[in-house]
């Protein structure tokens, strides 16, 4: 299955884009079908469907492409609005409130050993929830949502350094790293738990 | 399995599990209810019920393929059955086993996923041959009687009754909602505090624009009389140059009046608008507020839904101790905030062991000292005032000796020989709520009550609530704890350092100060300074909040000290601006964030913005940590600059003082005139050498007022740009106004809410 990068605009990152405004109309419907043909495929077909391709979330940090599986997006917010919260590490963005709950946003770049510049006048703040938990994720843009082929995925390079490779599910050609979202969200590493003594 | 079953599986567990726990709880009340009681046909009754439940899990366990479940299930189903059919009887070490049972069960639904570990398979192999024994061992005691009860027992049992009654009429019209769906809702109604705060804002907004256009209005209005005068003299002119004019004055004239219309009709619309705000923002404060009670309402739940482990948790405590307790409860039908129900679970269970553990003595004491060998311990809860609820923990135990508190304390070095001496009985006890006693070993050894009692009062406090402790040495100790029966929002002062705002509670500060740079002492390598004869430690809150210093450095020559209570003592922190006070509600940090040093949760402002609000505890202790690390303040503190010159300008002796001292304390250099006439004097003889920054005048003075001083001086060509602040005690609106048109370039009201910060505030962005 060829890689297919979706046929929205948002490419600019430019706007603030909620979720369901990045799917145009026709993605959805594509969507849906497509969908729709699994669930009425015989079960263990549609295992081996679902095993050929995945849609993800593409957005950019610092000029390289990342994405993860649009099932954990929420929502794509201004980044205006994130409070910095003294006494935390320099990957803790800051809380954000969103309809009345705080919710905690990460500058992943600082996970993934790039360099930082903090939130600017263009970032974006996408909300990522694994069922348990919700956190926002500090972005410089958001690119849309893609067809990626596992057959595609390749890997992380060797060179990459372990405690960031355990983030990452694949690289493609292109080249994009599809992160293992839960396993970041999982990793106790990135939890905060201190008192002062 | 396929994932849509293992998923399906997943949510049929965890619908079992809710179930299975209801259930073991039942069992658990029957057992002990059956311990208590020696009616024939209410023991009958339980068994009935335990055997019921027993079976019913069982069945649930083996639909959701939980073996372990289902095998101790069937085993307790054996021993209830022949219970039930061959009135077996049991003694106080097969209930014991029953109990544990009970246990085994609550630990298998507890481990994530029912997942069968070797300790769990162990203790289900334990339990079940334990269980076997109470069936088939014919030398089994079948005449042991459960013990005897005291009458009062029954009398006890009463008043559960009909409130399980109660209970049950109401589950009739009563539904389930899962806790996180209630949680959703009492955010968003949450929420709509910031809808009403907005209105507030916007009608304050409306009113002060009102008042702004209207005064525009007036002041049109007195040039009514010069424009009169130059229509006629446009109308009556027969001049030449004249008469070129008059098409453009004539112009002009009505461009004015046209001007003068809208205007006037700006103003009628403005008081529309306005009043209509005004209506909307009551509307919606009202709407509003009533849709948060009601909200908090759906939260509220019995306190018998967290209580009903306590007499399970008390019967084991006692046990293991040798302490042979009856456990009452009252009051459990009255209802709390889940969220104040489950913060205040620790803290009782807490008070609960400590006072089997410490208060209650052994039978053999408690009968040598002439009480009966059953010791009373209750929990009572009680509605005490509006929105308050009362939780009362009593035991009829040892009580707490003062002068072994005393003695301890005084081995502690917490207090002095002499200070013991001079401590009366309430004074002593409540030495036990101080977290340094808490630490020591001593205090275990007397009472055991120090460990941990700090931290319970501290959880009660947080909760809006507070803690008492009565005691009699030798009859019991009672510990009340007062309680909102809902999550109270709370005032926070809003602060900002180097640019990052946070908030800290109101009820945490002590005052705000402004202290000059030259007051500052060095104190065992320490920042200090003295207000009221108490020394004060002195740290930048920057600093204890790790924020990095900016461009520029931080302001050094008079700081804005906000004094924080910590614990008993008190200690300054270095600010950059006090903001504004607001009422808050605090929000739980969220995943990854599960504790954050200095950093207690979060707030929303009005705006929608986000702001940390600050963990004073936390600070105190990193202001111990943080020693040496802000000592260099006063050494490299700046030689302050030229200090600004104020005039103060009031006719009678005692304002004129008091301003003069605020400014001064403020940092400024302050000189002090009686009358207008000699203010202008003095303003104009120091314009050669030390010209003033600023005057700060009354309005109400003899010779010459502060309204005409203000008007001579911006007619004045060398004062015309000396800033102005006017003080009066007339606060109507003519006023202000008359204030403004005199040139004054700020109005005060020196009412008995008198702001000095405002002034100040004031006053530092003019000079």
């Amino acid at each position: 299955v060829p890689s297919s990068k979706g046929t929205n605009g948002g490419g600019e990152g430019g706007q603030e884009a909620k979720f369901n405004r990045v799917l145009t109309e026709e993605d959805r419907r594509r969507i849906l079908r497509e969908r729709a043909k699994l669930l009425a495929q015989k079960e263990d077909q549609r295992v081996v469907t679902l095993g050929e391709s995945l849609y993800v979330f593409e957005y950019i940090l610092a000029g390289e492409t990342f994405s993860f599986d649009t099932k954990f997006v929420r929502e794509v917010l201004s980044a205006k609005k994130v409070a910095t919260v003294p006494c935390t590490p320099p990957f803790i963005s800051g809380v954000l409130n969103v309809r009345g709950e705080i919710i905690t946003v990460l500058d992943t770049k600082m996970l993934f050993g790039l360099q930082s510049q903090g939130i600017t006048a263009q970032s974006k703040i996408i909300i990522v929830s694994n069922g348990t938990a919700q956190m926002g994720f500090l972005v410089d843009s958001v690119v849309g949502i893609a067809e990626i082929g596992h057959h595609e995925l390749q890997p992380p390079l060797s060179t990459i350094p372990p405690q960031q490779a355990r983030y990452i599910a694949g690289i493609t050609k292109a080249p994009m790293i599809l992160i293992d979202l839960d396993a970041l969200m999982n990793d106790p590493g990135i939890v905060v738990d201190e008192e002062v003594e | 399995l396929t994932n849509a079953d293992q998923e399906f599986l997943k949510k049929l567990r965890q619908a079992f599990a809710f179930e299975a726990k209801e259930q073991i709880q039942t069992i658990s009340t029957a057992l002990l209810d059956l311990e208590k009681t020696a009616d024939d046909a209410q023991q009958k009754n339980l068994v009935e019920t335990m055997f019921r439940q027993a079976h019913n899990l069982k069945g649930s366990a083996r639909a959701v393929n939980m073996i372990s479940v289902e095998t101790v299930c069937q085993s307790l189903e054996t021993v209830f059955s022949a219970m039930k059919k061959d009135s077996l009887k049991i003694d106080a070490n097969q209930m014991d086993i029953l109990f544990r049972s009970v246990d085994v069960l609550d630990g298998l639904l507890s481990a994530a996923d029912g997942k069968e570990t070797e300790a769990a398979d162990a203790a289900i192999t334990k339990i079940k041959r334990e269980l076997g024994t109470i069936v088939s061992d014919p030398s089994a005691p079948v005449e042991a009687e459960p013990e005897p009860v005291p009458a009062q027992a029954d009398a006890a049992q009463a008043p559960g009754a009909v409130a399980a009654e109660r209970a049950a009429t109401a589950t009739m019209d009563s539904i389930k909602i899962a806790a996180t769906k209630l949680d959703t809702l009492l955010l968003q109604a949450e929420e709509m505090l910031s809808v009403k705060r907005a209105t507030i804002q916007h009608a304050a907004e409306s009113k002060s624009l009102l008042d702004e256009v209207e005064l525009w209005n007036k002041e049109w209005k007195k040039i009514d009389q010069p424009m009169r005068v130059v229509r006629q003299l446009v109308d009556k002119s027969a001049n030449i140059t004249m008469a070129q004019a008059t098409p453009n004055l004539i112009k002009l004239l009505e461009f004015m009046e046209w001007n003068h219309t809208r205007l006037g009709s700006l103003v009628s619309r403005l008081k529309v608008q306005a009043k209509l705000v005004g209506d909307d923002m009551r509307t919606a404060s009202t709407t509003v507020d009533m849709f948060l009670d009601s909200t908090k309402q759906l939260l509220m739940m019995p306190c018998a839904a967290l209580f009903q482990v306590f007499p399970k948790l008390v019967r084991d405590v006692s046990r293991d101790l040798g302490k042979d307790v009856d456990f009452t409860m009252y009051g459990v039908e009255v209802e709390l905030d889940r969220r104040i129900l489950a913060q205040i679970r620790d803290p009782l269970v807490h008070l609960l062991r400590n006072s089997i553990d410490h208060g209650i003595g052994s039978p053999e004491d408690r009968k040598k000292a002439g009480k009966p060998a059953k010791a009373s311990l209750t929990l009572s809860v009680s509605q005490a005032d509006a929105g308050m609820v009362e939780i009362v923990v009593a035991d009829d135990g040892r009580g707490i000796d003062p002068e072994k508190v005393k003695a301890s304390a005084v081995k502690q070095g917490l207090i002095t020989e002499a200070e013991a001496q001079a401590m009366d009985k309430e004074e002593a006890i409540n030495l036990i709520f101080q977290s340094a006693l808490s630490t020591a070993k001593i205090i275990t050894e007397i009472s055991g009550r120090g460990l941990g009692l700090a931290i319970v009062k501290e959880n009660i406090g947080n909760l809006g609530g507070r803690l008492q402790v009565e005691t009699e040495l030798g009859s019991g100790t009672v510990f009340r704890m007062y309680l909102p029966v809902t999550v109270a929002t709370f005032t926070g002062v809003l602060l900002e350092v180097r640019k990052q705002v946070v908030t800290i509670p109101k009820a945490r500060l002590s005052r705000v100060v402004r202290v000059p740079a030259s007051e500052i002492k060095t104190v065992e390598n320490r920042d200090v300074f003295a207000l009221n004869d108490t020394v004060i430690p002195l740290v930048r809150l920057a600093d204890l909040l790790e924020i990095p210093v900016m461009e520029g450095g931080d302001q050094n020559d008079l700081l804005l000290v906000a004094v924080a209570f910590v614990g008993d003592t008190l200690l300054g922190l270095i600010v950059d601006e006090i903001l504004e006070e607001q009422d808050v509600l605090v929000k739980n940090l969220g995943k990854p964030l599960i504790r954050v040093r200095n950093v207690s949760g979060v707030t929303i402002l009005r705006t929608g913005e986000a702001v940390p609000v600050l963990n004073v505890s936390d600070l105190g202790k990193s202001a111990k940590r943080n020693v040496g690390r802000t000592a260099s303040l006063s050494a490299t503190m700046q030689e302050p600059r030229r200090k600004k010159r104020i005039l103060v300008v009031d006719d009678t002796i005692t304002s004129r003082m008091l301003m003069k001292n605020i400014m001064e304390a403020a940092g400024y250099e302050a000189r002090t005139a009686t009358d207008g006439i000699e203010a202008f004097a003095t303003l104009t003889q120091a314009l050669t050498d030390e010209p003033f920054d600023l005057m700060l005048a009354d309005v109400e003075m003899p010779r010459m007022n502060g309204l005409e001083l203000t008007k001579r001086l911006r007619q004045d060509t060398q004062l015309a740009d000396l800033p102005v602040v006017l003080l009066t005690s007339l606060g109507s609106k003519e006023d202000r106004e008359k204030g403004v048109q005199a040139g004054a370039n700020a109005y005060f009201v020196k009412s008995s809410g008198f702001d000095q910060s405002s002034l100040l505030g004031v006053i530092k962005r003019l000079v």
